[in-house]
C-alpha cells in the first residue's frame, strides 16, 4: 500500500483585482494552505505528494512564489516524499517561457510531456510506482487522454489528470477542457487517478471501488468554493484506493443571504450586515427582501467593510414591491406618474427585463431620497 | 376636512389636554416655548409616527405618550389615535350615526414594513390623498417664516420639488443626475450626438475587444502552432525514412557496385589462374622435356658444350688407332720373327716390360704428378730385363739385332703414337671425356644425336626462359587462388543482400541519378523543415496566455454586463422620468395652474383670477386685462397671495382634490404691519374653503382673533386649562377659547 497527498488547483499567485486591497493578504493565505500542505504530507508520512495541475495561477507565477514553493518541495524531497507535478490549464507549458520550462523543481517528478507515451517509473520502498500523466497543451491533448490506459500488470499505477468531468456540477459553467466520465476511469483500469480542474471534492465510486477523486481547491478561489477546503490522504493499493478528506484552507469564504425586509433605514441595513461579520471571512451577501428606501451599496459596503476580510454586496432588495411604490402609485406627483408607467411596463415587460425596470426604479428612486435626505 | 380635534395625552409638555377646532380660521396663541410647535407636530406624530420615541415623552415620566386627532369629513368622522411609543394606532371611521364604517388597529412605526403598516398608509392615502409624511408637511404645513420666498426661481424650485413627490430634490436634478451617471458609463448618447471622450463601459468595451483580438491571435497562433508541429513531425518522419531510404539505396548500390566490382575481379583472377595454370602446365612439360633431353644428352657422353677442336681429336684419334693397329700388327710380325729366332725368354721380358710399362701408365694415370718417376721406373725395369735378355741374345745378336732394329722403330713409332695418344687423352679429359676408345668411338656415334639434342635443349631453354619460372607461377597461383578465395567468401557473405536479385549494371546509373534525386528531395525537405522551425519559433513569440486572457475577459464581460445594466437602468430610469413629467406636465400642470388662478382668484377678490406656469414652473399671473406678467414684476402682497395661492393648490394637488386643514405657524412673524393686515385678509378669505390652523406668539393677532371672532386657542390656558377657562370666561370648551 502506498500513502500519497493529492491535491490541485492551489492558484498560487492569483491575482484577485476584485479583492482590491485584500488581493496581497488573500495570495498570502494561499501560499500559507500550500505549506499547510506540505506539513500535513510530513505529518502523515506520505510517500508522493500529488499536484493534479494549476498549482500556479498563470504560466509565469512571481520569482518569490516560485522559489517558495521550490523550498517546500526541497523539504519535501528531503524527507523523501516525490512531489509529482502536472501541468494545468493555468499554468500550461504552451507559452515558451512558462514556468515549467523556465524553472526546476528539484527532485520533484514534472510530467511536462504534452503526449504520454510510457509512464514515469519510480521505485518507492522496493516496489514499482507507474506514474501516468501529460501536460495540458490545448486542444491536441484530448488526443492525449488514450495514452492513460494502465501498461502493465505489475506494480502500482497511479494517474494524474487536470480534465473536466463530464455531468459534473461545474460542467455547465465552467471551461469543459479534456472531458472525461467515470467509464472512462474504469476503462483505463489505473489503481488511482488524481484529479484537477474543477474545484469541487468529488470521488468516483462503483462496486466499492475508489477510482479517482477530485479533491478540490485547497483554498477557496471563488465565491462557490465555500467553506472548508480539502486535500485527500489517499493510501493506494492494487486497483484499490482509500480517501481520507483533510481540511487545509486558511481562510473561508461564503454565500449567504439576507433578508432587509425587516430594515427600514440603511442604518438598520448596515446592523443586520454587520451581524454577520467576521473579521477572517469572505462574504458574498445577497441583500433580499422589499425595502422601503432604496440601499446605496457603496456607503453599507463602506460602513461594514471592518467586520469582514471582505464583503461582496449583492442588492437583490426589491423596492418596487415596497408599501412606498405602491403608495406613491396613486400620487398626482411626477413620481407617481413615474411609478404608475413603470408598473404598466412591468406589466408588458418580458420576465427578463423586470431587472432592468427594477433597476430603473431603484436608480431614480435612490438619487430623489439621496439628494432629498428623507423620504 | 376639518380637523376637529387634538387629543393630547403626556405628549411633550402638555398632559392630558384636548384642543378643539372649527371651519375657517383657527388661531393658536402663545409665547414662545408654549408648545404652539408641539401641538402643531402633534398632527403628523399621530398620523406617521415619530422615529425618535423619546421625543415627545415628558420629562421624567414613565408610561404612555399618545395623541389623537379628530376629523370630520362631510357626515362621516375620523378618529386615529397613536400611542407613540408603542406605536400602536387606532384608526375608525364612523358615519353620522356613529356606525363604524372602518376600523383599524395596529402597530404602525414610522420606518417598516409590515402589513399592518402598509394597510394604515393605504388608509391614510384613501382618507388625505397622501400617505407621504414629507409631501404632507411640504403641503399642509406652513413653517416659521416660509412666506418669504427666496424669489421666483426658489418657488419655482419648490413647486417642481413638490410636484417631483419629494420635498427637496425636483427632477431636473434627479434627471440630470441620472444623465450624468449614465455619461460615466458611456459615451453612447440615445438622447442626442455621443461624447467624445470613452467613459468606463466604453473603455471595458475597448479593453474586450483588444483581448478578443489576443484571444484570438494567440488562439490562432497556438493552432497554427499545432498544425505547424503536426506538419513538422510529419515532415521530419518523412524526412527520417527518406533518410533512411537514402542511407539504404547508397548502401544498396554501393553494394551493388562492390557486387559487380568483385565479379569483375573474380573473372579477371580466374582468366589470370587459368593463364598460370597453362603456362606451369607448359613449363612443366618442357622441364620434363628438358629432363629427358639432359639424360640423353648425359647419355651421348659428351658434354653439353663440345669442344671446337672435337672433330680432329676424332680423326687424331682413329689415325693413331689406326697407326697403333698398323704397329701393333707390325710389332707382332716382328715378334713372331723374334720368336722364330727362338729366343723364347723375350717373350717374358716383352710381358715383363709391357707390364712395368702398363704399371707406369697406370702410375702415370693414377698419380700424374710422379708420371714421370712411374714411366721412369717402368723404363728402367723394362731396360732390366731387356738387359737381362740382350745377354742371352747376344748370341743372336747379328740376327736379332736386325730385327730388333725394326722392332726397336716399330716400338719407337708406337711410343710416338701412345705419346700422342695420350696427349689426346689428355685433350680428351681436358674436355671432361672419357678418353677410353670404346667412349670415343661412341661419342663418335653420338655426336650427331648430341647436336641435335644440344639444339632441341637450347630450344627448351629458350623457351622456358620466355616463361615464367615455376616458382613464381606456383607462388602467382597461390595468391590468385588465395584472392579467389576472398572474393568468393565475400561474395556469399553479400549473398543475402541480394534478395530478388542483383540490379544489372547496366541500370546502375539510372539508380543512382533516382538516389541523387532522392538526396535533392531530402535537402528540399531538410530546407522545409528548417523554414517551419523558424516558423514556430515565431509562432511562439505570439503566444499568450490563454488562460489569463480568458480570466480578465470574463471579469471584463461580467463588468461590461454590469455596466450594461446599470445603463441600461440610468436610461430607462431617465427616459420614464423624463416622460413621467411630460406626461404629469400634459396631464396635470394646466390643472395645477387652474388651481393656483382658483385660489389666486378667490383670495384677491378676482384680481388675478389666472395663472400660468411655464415648463420651468415659473409663474406668470394675469392681469384684469387679461395680460400675463411674471410674479416678479407684482407687488409683495400679490406675490404672498400667489404664495398661498400656490401652497393651496399643492395640498390640493398632492392630496388628490381634497381641502386639507392648512397649518401655519407663525408665517407672518416678519411682516410689517400693512403687509400683515393684507395677509390676514388673505387667510380669512381663504379659510372661507380651507380649514386654517394659524399657530402664532402675536399678541395683536390674538387681539384681532379674539375681536373678528376666530376660534382661538391660547395655550398657557390649554396647558393649564382651570386658568384657561377662568381667562376666557365663557365658552369653555375642554380648555379652549372659541370666539365666533
Amino acid at each position: 500500500m502506498l500513502r500519497l497527498l493529492h491535491t490541485a488547483d492551489l492558484h498560487l499567485d492569483a491575482p484577485f483585482p476584485a479583492l482590491g486591497e485584500r488581493a496581497e493578504p488573500r495570495r498570502a493565505d494561499f501560499l500559507k494552505t500550500f505549506e499547510r500542505l506540505v506539513n500535513l504530507a510530513i505529518k502523515s508520512e506520505v510517500r508522493l505528494f500529488l499536484v493534479a495541475g494549476d498549482l500556479f495561477d498563470g504560466p509565469r507565477p512571481a520569482p518569490t512564489v516560485v522559489s517558495q514553493v521550490q523550498a517546500g518541495f526541497k523539504r519535501l524531497v528531503d524527507r523523501g516524499i516525490r512531489p509529482v507535478l502536472l501541468p494545468g490549464t493555468h499554468d500550461s507549458i504552451v507559452l515558451p517561457d512558462s514556468v515549467y520550462r523556465r524553472e526546476t523543481f528539484p527532485g520533484a517528478v514534472v510530467l511536462a510531456a504534452p503526449q504520454l507515451q510510457e509512464p514515469v517509473r519510480l521505485e518507492i520502498d522496493g516496489s514499482a510506482v507507474h506514474l501516468y500523466g501529460f501536460a495540458y497543451a490545448g486542444s491536441q491533448s484530448e488526443e492525449a487522454l488514450a495514452g492513460m490506459r494502465r501498461r502493465t500488470e505489475a506494480g502500482l499505477h497511479i494517474g494524474l489528470l487536470h480534465g473536466s468531468r463530464i455531468g459534473s456540477p461545474e460542467w455547465d459553467y465552467r471551461k469543459k477542457d479534456l472531458p472525461f466520465d467515470l467509464a472512462r476511469l474504469q476503462e483505463w483500469d489505473l489503481d488511482y487517478v488524481a484529479l484537477g480542474h474543477y474545484h469541487a471534492f468529488e470521488e468516483f465510486e462503483h462496486n466499492g471501488r475508489c477510482f479517482a477523486c477530485y479533491p478540490g481547491s485547497p483554498e477557496g478561489k471563488r465565491f462557490g468554493e465555500n467553506g472548508p477546503r480539502h486535500a485527500a490522504l489517499v493510501t493506494v493499493g492494487p486497483r484499490q484506493a482509500r480517501i481520507e478528506k483533510c481540511a487545509v484552507n486558511s481562510r473561508n469564504l461564503d454565500e449567504r443571504e439576507l433578508d432587509l425586509s425587516g430594515c427600514p433605514s440603511p442604518a438598520d441595513a448596515a446592523a443586520a450586515v454587520l451581524a454577520q461579520g467576521q473579521p477572517e471571512l469572505l462574504l458574498r451577501l445577497t441583500l433580499t427582501g422589499i425595502v422601503e428606501t432604496p440601499l446605496p451599496l457603496e456607503p453599507l459596503r463602506e460602513s461594514c467593510r471592518g467586520a469582514f476580510f471582505h464583503l461582496d454586496l449583492v442588492d437583490r432588495t426589491r423596492l418596487f414591491d415596497s408599501a412606498l411604490a405602491q403608495r406613491i402609485a396613486h400620487e398626482e406627483t411626477v413620481r407617481g406618474v413615474f411609478v404608475r408607467r413603470l408598473q404598466r411596463l412591468l406589466q408588458e415587460a418580458p420576465p427578463e427585463q423586470r431587472a432592468t425596470l427594477e433597476a430603473a426604479f431603484r436608480e431614480v428612486m435612490v438619487r430623489f431620497v439621496c439628494y432629498g435626505g428623507r423620504s | 376636512m376639518i380637523l376637529r380635534r387634538i387629543e393630547l395625552r403626556h405628549f411633550g409638555r402638555f398632559g392630558e389636554v384636548d384642543f378643539t377646532f372649527r371651519p375657517g380660521l383657527n388661531l393658536v396663541a402663545g409665547p414662545n416655548e408654549a408648545g404652539k410647535t408641539t401641538l402643531m407636530e402633534a398632527i403628523p406624530a399621530v398620523l406617521f409616527g415619530v422615529r425618535q420615541k423619546e421625543r415627545y415623552r415628558p420629562w421624567g415620566r414613565q408610561g404612555s405618550c399618545g395623541a389623537a386627532l379628530e376629523f370630520s369629513c362631510g357626515e362621516r368622522r375620523l378618529r386615529i389615535e397613536r400611542d407613540l411609543l408603542s406605536d400602536r394606532v387606532q384608526l375608525g371611521e364612523f358615519a353620522a350615526d356613529g356606525a363604524a364604517l372602518y376600523s383599524f388597529d395596529g402597530k404602525v412605526a414610522p420606518l417598516g414594513r409590515s402589513s399592518e403598516r402598509a394597510e394604515y398608509l393605504q388608509q391614510l392615502e384613501r382618507l388625505f390623498g397622501n400617505a407621504d409624511e414629507d409631501l404632507f408637511r411640504a403641503s399642509l404645513f406652513c413653517g416659521q417664516g416660509s412666506l418669504e420666498l427666496a424669489g421666483e426661481g426658489g418657488l419655482s424650485g419648490r413647486i417642481k420639488a413638490l410636484l417631483s413627490g419629494f420635498v427637496e430634490v425636483d427632477y431636473d436634478r434627479v434627471l440630470a443626475s441620472l444623465q450624468d451617471d449614465y455619461f460615466q458609463l458611456t459615451r453612447s448618447n440615445p438622447w442626442g450626438k455621443d461624447k467624445t471622450r470613452e467613459r468606463e463601459l466604453d473603455e471595458v468595451r475597448l479593453r474586450i475587444g483588444e483581448l478578443e483580438q489576443q484571444w484570438y491571435q494567440a488562439r490562432t497562433a497556438q493552432q497554427r502552432l499545432e498544425e505547424l508541429r503536426a506538419l513538422l513531425a510529419a515532415e521530419s518522419a518523412a524526412l527520417h525514412d527518406e533518410r533512411a531510404d537514402h542511407d539504404k539505396g547508397v548502401k544498396y548500390l554501393d553494394w551493388v557496385r562492390r557486387q559487380w566490382q568483385l565479379e569483375e575481379k573474380e573473372v579477371a583472377l580466374k582468366r589470370d589462374f587459368s593463364r598460370v595454370q597453362r603456362t606451369s602446365a607448359q613449363v612443366e612439360t618442357l622441364q620434363k622435356e628438358l629432363q629427358e633431353v639432359q639424360r640423353e644428352l648425359a647419355r651421348t657422353g659428351l658434354p653439353r658444350q663440345l669442344p671446337d677442336d672435337l672433330p680432329f681429336l676424332f680423326a687424331d684419334a682413329e689415325k693413331i688407332r689406326k697407326e697403333m693397329v698398323a704397329l701393333q700388327s707390325e710389332a707382332a710380325g716382328l715378334r713372331k720373327q723374334l720368336l722364330g729366332l727362338a729366343n723364347p725368354p723375350w717373350r717374358l721380358t716383352l710381358g715383363l716390360s709391357g707390364l712395368c710399362l702398363a704399371g707406369g701408365i697406370f702410375c702415370s694415370w693414377r698419380w700424374p704428378e710422379y708420371r714421370g718417376l712411374a714411366l721412369a721406373g717402368a723404363g728402367v725395369l723394362a731396360l732390366a730385363a731387356w738387359g737381362g735378355l740382350a745377354w742371352r741374345a747376344l748370341k743372336l745378336h747379328a740376327e736379332r739385332n736386325r730385327v730388333r732394329g725394326q722392332v726397336q722403330r716399330v716400338e719407337q713409332r708406337r711410343e710416338e703414337m701412345q705419346d700422342a695418344l695420350e696427349e689426346l687423352d689428355d685433350k680428351f679429359r681436358q674436355h671432361g671425356m672419357s678418353p677410353s676408345a670404346v667412349e670415343i668411338v661412341r661419342m663418335q656415334k653420338n655426336f650427331e644425336r648430341h647436336r641435335q639434342l644440344c639444339v632441341r635443349l637450347s630450344e627448351i631453354e629458350s623457351a622456358l626462359n620466355v616463361l615464367d619460372p615455376p616458382q613464381e607461377l606456383n607462388s602467382e597461383k597461390v595468391q590468385l587462388t588465395r584472392e579467389l578465395v576472398v572474393i568468393s567468401e565475400r561474395m556469399e557473405q553479400d549473398k543475402p543482400l541480394r534478395g530478388a536479385g542483383l540490379l544489372p549494371a547496366e541500370e546502375l546509373p539510372e539508380a543512382e541519378a533516382k538516389l541523387a534525386a532522392l538526396a535533392e528531395r531530402i535537402r528540399a525537405r531538410e530546407q522545409r523543415c528548417f523554414e517551419l522551425a523558424r516558423d514556430e519559433a515565431a509562432l511562439l513569440g505570439e503566444l499568450r496566455d490563454l488562460q489569463q486572457i480568458e480570466e480578465e475577459g470574463e471579469r471584463l464581460r461580467e463588468q461590461e454586463l454590469r455596466l450594461q445594466q446599470r445603463r441600461d437602468a440610468l436610461a430607462l430610469g431617465y427616459d420614464l422620468l423624463r416622460e413621467a413629467v411630460q406626461e404629469f406636465r400634459q396631464a396635470y400642470l394646466a390643472r395645477f395652474a387652474g388651481d393656483i388662478g382658483h385660489y389666486l382668484g378667490s383670495i384677491t377678490h378676482g384680481r388675478h383670477a389666472a395663472a400660468r406656469l411655464d415648463d420651468d414652473f415659473a409663474i406668470a399671473l394675469a392681469d384684469r386685462a387679461g395680460a400675463w406678467h411674471p410674479l416678479a414684476e407684482y407687488s409683495r402682497g400679490t406675490t404672498d397671495a400667489a404664495y398661498f395661492a400656490v401652497r393651496l393648490a399643492l395640498t390640493r394637488q398632492l392630496a388628490q382634490g381634497r381641502p386639507l386643514p392648512l397649518l401655519l405657524d407663525d408665517p407672518l412673524v416678519n411682516f410689517d404691519r400693512a403687509r400683515l393686515a393684507d395677509a390676514l385678509k388673505l387667510l380669512e378669505r381663504l379659510a372661507a374653503e380651507h380649514q386654517v390652523i394659524l399657530f402664532t406668539h402675536s399678541e395683536p393677532l390674538l387681539k384681532r382673533g379674539l375681536r373678528d371672532g376666530w376660534q382661538v386657542v391660547v395655550l398657557e390656558e390649554a396647558v393649564r386649562p382651570a386658568a384657561a377657562a377662568a381667562r376666557a370666561g365663557e365658552k369653555s370648551d375642554d380648555g379652549q377659547l372659541c370666539f365666533l
